[in-house]
């Protein structure tokens, strides 16, 4: 039992001179920016880029569906609250934005689905952000997608 | 893009992330995606077919 308690506590404990150590908020920052880039730079390549293409496609279809990226208006929390989860998608939402694209169009009939979309695309970035961080303060067991590729490989055997 | 169409696609990108945060290991992610797939798409037609008999 104080054995089992032990191990799990020195799981949680960031790896002495490995790269999670040097500061999380960086990897929740590279995650912010372009989604999947924090695990990427934590080493795990394969899962960055499962968030990258899942979150880069959700957002791109958004915006194919004619949804539309909301404005922050103080005066409707909701808008405003949409807006923010939007954001959450970092450099999709700001080469959108640049581009002038996710105007909306309210009368699409993919319009509900589109803007829906985005605000997932930004929500599930946030989370995507969140589980780097947990990752880079040891919070979480990390797995690397190397041990994991052998994994699912010997499962498959 | 029908509706059904708009739920199968967003059920197959949301699911592939949700496995990655939720399991470790490939394997381990492929039986949750296909699950999550699943439900997704399952909860959604029967709520839709609850509503559809419920409204008459």
């Amino acid at each position: 039992m104080a054995e089992a308690r032990a191990r799990a506590g020195a799981r949680q404990e960031p790896r002495a001179g490995s790269r999670e150590e040097s500061n999380p908020l960086l990897y929740c920052a590279l995650g912010l920016v372009v989604p999947g880039l924090g695990h990427i730079a934590l080493g795990r390549r394969g899962t960055g880029a499962v968030f990258l293409v899942s979150i880069g496609l959700l957002f791109v279809f958004g915006i194919g569906m004619e949804g539309e990226l909301f404005p922050f208006e103080a005066a409707a929390p909701l808008t405003l609250l949409a807006g923010l989860a939007e954001m959450g998608s970092g450099a999709f939402y700001v080469a959108a934005r640049m581009l002038g694209l996710g105007a909306g169009n309210p009368e699409a009939p993919t319009y509900e689905y589109g803007y829906a979309f985005l605000i997932v695309a930004g929500l599930l970035n946030m989370l995507v952000v969140l589980d780097a961080w947990d990752i880079a303060t040891g919070a979480k067991e990390s797995t690397d997608d190397a041990a994991s590729a052998g994994e699912a490989g010997s499962a498959a055997r | 893009m029908s509706h059904f169409a708009a739920l199968l696609l967003f059920a197959a990108l949301v699911s592939p992330a949700f496995a990655c945060l939720m399991r470790e290991g490939w394997a381990a992610r492929l039986r949750f995606t296909a699950w999550a797939f699943l439900s997704f798409v399952g909860f959604a037609v029967g709520i839709g077919w609850i509503m559809y008999l419920a409204g008459g």
